[in-house]
């Protein structure tokens, strides 16, 4: 021990004043780190916020609920005996200015009783803390009380104190809605959130959702007497009591944090991914580093060696060194995670509606620290190896500044595949147990050792392209590829650096824009504004007359549509098809599974509708008039195993009528209005049908629109489809930044590798520009040989880029199941491609600008 | 009888040179005793520096014997001749080759160190200090490679190679890149403290004038040894 510490001291006193050599190292290190230790942090700090605060979040210790109506008073007696009962009933309806200037909004209605809430803060400036809404809320003059998100108010055109009316009720604004203690759990909602008392809510119960799906949900928040203890043991007690009933769900705190805890560890899975993507990438400017600073050690190695020094004392010499420095920058990099997590997790809080005070995660920390070590270890082993191996009688001969690499033999060289093999495992063995997913990691480890080995064979392929081919007759792009096949040249490390940082960026950049183009950037764009059902057909004639008439209209669209369940597949009840839990959830709520009302809307006709093409059995003919007939979509009948020719029981107005599957449609929502049932014409002509609208208002228009609508037509609903697709872009978008951020790291870190690469070579860029000076060349012919070669390896790298991430991409979508399309915009390949050439210019040029400027003589008296 | 130091049996160093094989030694046999100096002189490329090499376990014979201090060191491996080096071998460079980072002392002290002579850490420190003292660099102890002359620099390889006592020093052009005074001045300041210690010295020099300095001169031409008769040093 004595030695090894004698051996580490004056490995320690050899570092002095090599510390600049690291800056690549600490750099690549400290942001990868960085990037996992704060996304690790922020993962487990709302992990244990939304465990910690379920009750708060849940609004209960239990909530019973159902849709389709409130408790009977013996009921409510019964949950009244289970502890304290709170009230609430969610539901969409519009909310009409009072004036006639048809101002509306679309709002998410949160009705409340006397209790609510049990636990935790309703958030308003106009409320103390602590205080209930119930005063804010009461009949007062006859007109009750409401506490509003402040956008109603600008769509209203109404201050505090301003009325509005919802289903011919009368409210007024007493409070500006901040946000619900349980606002966490109730995730994603349609509309503007206005919270109201239940008596208010109920004046006039005659009100319908407008779509099937938009529920009304009617809730009982419990606080639990203590005689019954947690909800562990009430739970279980209260869904026996219940279980006559199966439209009661009784969920518990966990149930409910579950779901939302489940989301952000999924979400936060990814991210760590990619911050473990960033330091390995990051792993690459490690082994440059630790590559270079051998090279410029080589002397010195060669004197301990010529000293006296064994092969072991020179691995333990730069080992220490290697791993203090390693420390250092995995040290900064925690600080940095830390830090980051400190200011991230309030603003993040806000965003949720999750309280997340500021907190350091040791744990978290720690993993990161892992990572940090092993990825430093896995990295600089071979340079060192190759320290280690490096002959003495170099110091009688004249070298340059590259050690010579391991040969591939010597890969298999138990000394240098163990370690290797043994890291490499640690790696994966601890990003499985973080992500707790097997098969993600598995197929990341896939995919980064097939993007290493693609990058690095590439790499060494182009050099021996290059070489092979004859002579190029024009001298620039002679001493390009001279430049780029020489041995020495940092080519293959230039291709894998940028290559790797590159296919990061194009995975995520291809994700995201699948992800927003496909499910909504479309969707956004050619969705109809509104969306109103069940209108006659004379409401049709009137309401196109009337649209047309505002000269706002950009589109106008409506089918037949009826309302009707599917109560038997094949003589299988729906609900015992219900309790499979194999089913989708487009299967779930096709089957009427999804609480409420088990109708769906259908429509018939007899045009394939566009944009939808048949996968399975013939489309009806244009004058069928046989047995009914039905369309369904295909991926839902393929997970209820529902096949052409099979019988379908549908129920509409109590009565049942059995239809065949006459085919079966592959289509996207958003590439135009498709039902999930379309019958053959005839069909439903026993029964009253009416009509599906949508329209799609002229850009900029929408609340002119609104407006019209509301005030033509005041007993309509007209769902705003096109600005809950924008709430949910903005969602997506909000993910979409946090995911960019990270990814954006990683190409950081690739950008940092790249830089440390070029500058590695800039001795050598050095020597070359003054031969050529002092052969004659100009500094403009050096720079067009630079600007050729660097340009050359962007473009590669940038190729081999493109086809590694669009695979990644490819794979992930594909793997994770995700329902969406594949497409790659060629306007963004080539952009990477424009990119990657510009970055690998200016790169080279800013790192290499000294070797354009050196003087012949300048450095020749330098060498002497 | 001096003990012999360095002995060498029909030694023979062939090395690939791209496709062709070069034979740089050639059945070098001689014989150094301890405490004499000996200087090998002969054009470029005459394999001097390879002798050096093949004597300090740097690089290996490829037939033949050699025995330095004792050791047959044409069968030793890497981690052997690294144990060798450090205890029976001191050698100077051209290039003076001292660690940039570490100041004259921790230069010195770093041969004490790596040889593992058994002593604490204030010992070596204080054996380095009176190392360098010896060459005259007693009030330099604390200045960097960087901030020593090139004579400077060298007496600080001499008192590293010295300093642990080796039978045997290798000096390679070790006046190369000095000027001719400073170059006597380190020239002379080895052989008093070689032959004060009774340490073999083996010198290879273009300088005659050097070499004459010597005890005896060998000649080393197209990997050939032989003794040279003494030339008189014009005065």
């Amino acid at each position: 021990m004595n030695r090894l510490g004698n051996w580490m001291r004056v490995a320690m006193v050899d570092l002095r004043g090599d510390l600049r050599r690291f800056g690549i190292l600490l750099a690549c290190l400290a942001l990868g780190v960085g990037t996992i230790a704060g996304v690790s942090s922020v993962g487990a700090a709302l992990k244990t916020a939304i465990l910690h605060n379920a009750n708060t979040l849940l609004g209960g210790d239990l909530q019973i609920a159902r849709a389709d109506r409130r408790a009977t008073p013996n009921e409510l007696k019964y949950f009244q005996s289970l502890g304290q009962v709170s009230e609430t009933i969610t539901s969409n309806s519009r909310g009409d200015a009072v004036d006639d200037s048809g101002n509306t909004a679309f709002l998410d209605i949160y009705a409340v009783d006397g209790n609510y809430p049990l636990y935790g803060n309703v958030v308003s400036p106009q409320l103390k803390p602590g205080e209930k809404p119930t005063d804010l809320l009461a009949l007062k003059d006859g007109v009750y009380g409401a506490i509003v998100d402040p956008v109603m108010l600008d769509r209203l055109a109404i201050d505090i104190g301003g009325h509005f009316k919802v289903n011919g009720t009368e409210f007024e604004v007493r409070g500006l809605l901040g946000s619900l203690p349980n606002g966490a759990l109730r995730g994603f909602h349609l509309g503007l959130t206005a919270v109201m008392s239940i008596e208010g809510e109920q004046a006039n119960p005659n009100t319908r959702p407008p779509l099937p799906g938009l529920l009304t949900q009617y809730g009982y928040k419990i606080k639990l007497n203590p005689d019954l203890g947690d909800y562990t043991e009430a739970q279980p007690i209260v869904q026996a009591h219940l279980a006559s009933d199966p439209e009661w769900k009784v969920q518990s705190p966990y149930d409910a944090a579950g779901t939302l805890s489940r989301f952000y560890d999924l979400f936060v899975r990814f991210l760590l991914i990619v911050g473990l993507s960033s330091l390995l990438v990051g792993g690459v400017g490690i082994s440059n580093a630790v590559s270079a600073y051998i090279g410029e050690r080589q002397r010195s190695i060669a004197t301990l060696r010529s000293l006296g020094a064994t092969g072991a004392r020179i691995m333990v010499h730069f080992f220490t060194q290697v791993g203090v420095m390693s420390l250092v920058g995995i040290g900064l990099g925690l600080v940095i995670g830390a830090v980051l997590t400190i200011i991230a997790l309030p603003i993040l809080g806000r965003i949720l509606a999750v309280d997340l005070p500021p907190s350091i995660e040791w744990p978290s920390l720690a993993t990161a620290l892992a990572f940090g070590v092993l990825a430093a270890f896995a990295f600089s082993y071979i340079p060192l190896f190759r320290a280690q191996k490096l002959k003495p009688a170099m110091l009688f001969r004249t070298v340059g500044t590259s050690v010579q690499s391991i040969k591939t033999r010597e890969y298999l060289d138990v000394r240098v595949l163990a370690p290797l093999l043994i890291s490499g495992l640690a790696i994966f063995g601890l990003a499985w147990w973080t992500t707790s997913d097997l098969t993600l990691v598995s197929y990341y480890a896939v995919g980064v050792i097939g993007a290493f080995l693609l990058l690095s064979f590439a790499g060494r392929l182009m050099q021996w392209v290059l070489r092979a081919l004859p002579p190029m007759p024009n001298v620039t792009l002679r001493n390009a590829f001279r430049g780029i096949s020489r041995p020495g040249s940092p080519a293959p490390v230039v291709i894998m650096s940028l290559g790797l940082g590159l296919a990061m960026l194009l995975v995520i950049v291809i994700l995201s824009a699948n992800l927003r183009d496909q499910l909504l950037g479309q969707v956004t764009n050619d969705a109809p504004t509104f969306v109103a059902t069940e209108l006659f057909d004379d409401e049709i004639v009137d309401l196109d007359a009337f649209l047309k008439s505002t000269g706002f209209l950009q589109d106008f669209q409506h089918s037949p549509m009826i309302r009707a369940a599917i109560t038997k597949v094949n003589g299988v009840p729906s609900n015992e098809i219900l309790a499979r839990k194999d089913l989708s959830g487009e299967a779930v709520y096709m089957l009427g599974g999804t609480g409420g009302t088990p109708e769906i809307l259908m429509t018939w006709t007899s045009d394939l509708p566009a944009n939808s093409t048949v996968t399975a059995g013939k489309w009806w003919a244009p004058d069928y008039t046989g047995e009914p007939l039905i369309s369904m979509r295909d991926k839902d009948a393929q997970s209820i195993g529902i096949k052409v020719g099979d019988k379908i029981e549908l129920t509409l107005f109590g009565e049942q009528l059995e239809v065949t599957v006459g085919n079966l449609r592959d289509f996207q929502f958003q590439n135009g209005i498709n039902f999930l049932v379309t019958a053959s014409p005839g069909t439903f002509d026993a029964w009253p049908g009416t009509n599906l609208a949508t329209i799609k208002a002229s850009k900029g228009h929408e609340k002119d629109l609104e407006r019209g609508l509301a005030r033509k037509y005041p007993d309509i609903t007209f769902l705003p489809v096109g600005e809950a697709l924008n709430q949910a872009a903005d969602i997506l978008g909000q993910l979409s930044t946090a995911v960019n951020i990270v990814g954006g790291l990683a190409v950081v870190n690739g950008l940092l590798v790249l830089a440390g690469t070029m500058a590695a070579g800039r001795k050598q860029r050095e020597a070359d520009a003054v031969v050529n000076k002092v052969l004659g060349s100009t500094r403009t012919d050096v720079v067009k040989v630079f600007a050729v070669e660097y340009a050359l390896l962007g473009a590669f790298a940038a190729l081999l880029a493109t086809a590694v991430g669009m695979v990644g991409a490819y794979g992930i979508i594909k793997g994770a199941k995700m329902d969406v399309g594949f497409a790659v915009n060629p306007g963004l390949v080539v952009g990477v491609m424009i990119g990657a050439i510009v970055l690998t210019i200016v790169t080279g040029a800013a790192t290499t600008w000294s070797a354009l400027s050196t003087k012949p003589a300048q450095y020749l008296r330098s060498l002497g | 009888m001096a003990e012999t130091v360095i002995e060498t049996d029909k030694a023979n160093l062939e090395l690939m040179s791209g496709k062709s094989m070069l034979h740089i030694l050639k059945d070098v046999t001689f014989k150094v005793n301890a405490g004499e100096v000996t200087a090998v002189v002969g054009p470029s490329g005459s394999g001097k520096t390879s002798l050096l090499m093949i004597l300090g376990g740097l690089e290996r014979a490829t037939t033949g014997k050699v025995v330095v201090a004792g050791q047959d060191i044409s069968t030793a491996n890497e981690d052997q001749l690294a144990i060798f080096r450090r205890k029976s071998l001191g050698i100077l460079f051209q290039n003076f080759h001292l660690i940039p980072s570490m100041t004259a002392l921790e230069n010195v002290a770093l041969a004490l160190e790596i040889a593992e002579v058994g002593m604490s850490f204030k010992q070596i420190r204080e054996r380095a200090a009176a190392a360098l003292a010896e060459v005259g660099l007693g009030d330099r102890v604390t200045h960097l490679p960087s901030a020593l002359s090139g004579g400077e620099q060298q007496r600080v390889g001499l008192a590293r190679a010295m300093v642990t006592g080796p039978k045997l020093m290798l000096a390679d052009e070790p006046t190369g890149n000095l000027d001719q005074d400073t170059g006597a001045m380190v020239i002379d300041l080895m052989f008093n403290l070689a032959r004060k210690r009774g340490a073999a010295v083996l010198l290879i020099t273009h300088d005659r004038s050097l070499a004459a300095k010597a005890d005896r001169t060998l000649t080393m031409n197209h990997g050939q040894l032989t003794e040279a008769a003494k030339v008189a040093i014009p005065a």
